[in-house]
């Protein structure tokens, strides 16, 4: 029996420490991609509590073909984007979706990542840059490259093909690094 | 391959999914041109410093309330069978 098996079966049962495991094992990974995808703690909170609530409610009728993180990680999806439709803040993808983008500022950023980090400007860059794509980028990024989910499941979260989801997530990755290249062009 | 082709395929390479031939002719204009390896460093740097800086864990007094705020409402759940 897997880890998810053990873990459904004891849920099932309404075994006391299971959903504090469930919890404890998952509430970083719900919490920061409903952060990443609404930018707003307050928000984020709100769908961590709800994401769990309906796993508490619905683990009846999970059906173990999908992992118990990527069923989480789904509710999450679609509870932070109900709350983005609730509050009108929806953002459309913009109609061009599938078109190549060039980058326009080409300058070498000459620091490595981890060198980088060590200033807040950079975090703080980073944070405005994601804040800049519309939700369905954000997500795909969030999902994919921080999160480091492989592509079909990142698909079966997001309810989308997986030839889309790499669109996304490759549009996500331009729009990005050229949000960043624009700070890197002015500070050099 | 153009610099359009690499900048449309460059999820792709840094992914590893690209065939052999395709793979192969990256890496040649990547050779050749000094633009689209800037672009592909730079990318690969974004996802990095993504996957760094970009994960928000739940820490603190805030993890413990919300916690706590999950046992109150299953133990409600619990005591009116819902």
């Amino acid at each position: 029996m897997t880890d998810d098996e053990t873990l459904i079966e004891r849920l099932r049962k309404k075994d006391e420490t299971a959903f504090k495991d469930l919890f404890e094992l998952n509430i970083d990974h719900v919490y920061s991609l409903a952060y990443g995808i609404l930018q707003n703690e307050d928000d984020a909170e709100e769908t961590a509590q709800q994401t769990f609530i309906a796993a508490y409610k619905t683990i009846d009728r999970f059906e173990p073909k999908a992992k118990l993180s990527t069923w989480l990680y789904r509710i999450t999806y679609n509870n932070a984007l109900n709350i983005l439709n609730k509050r009108r803040q929806t953002d459309p993808l913009p109609d061009n979706e599938n078109e190549s983008i060039m980058p326009s500022s080409l300058v070498d950023w000459r620091f490595e990542p981890e060198q980088m980090l060590l200033e807040e400007e950079i975090h703080k860059q980073l944070e405005k840059a994601i804040s800049t794509l519309p939700p369905a980028l954000r997500a795909a990024f969030l999902l994919r490259d921080v999160e480091q989910i492989p592509i079909h499941e990142c698909a079966d979260i997001q309810n989308i093909s997986e030839t889309l989801c790499k669109a996304r997530t490759h549009r996500a990755r331009l729009l990005l690094r050229e949000r960043l290249s624009e700070y890197f062009s002015e500070r050099n | 391959m153009t610099c359009t082709e690499l900048i449309e395929y460059l999820s792709q390479y840094i992914d590893q999914e690209l065939d052999t031939e395709l793979e192969k002719a990256a890496q040649e204009h990547l050779a050749s041109c000094h633009n689209c390896s800037i672009a592909l460093d730079t990318t690969k740097k974004t996802i990095t410093l993504g996957r760094l800086a970009l994960a928000k864990p739940l820490t603190g007094v805030k993890r413990e309330k919300l916690y706590s705020q999950l046992q109150q409402v299953f133990a409600q759940q619990t005591e009116t069978g819902s």
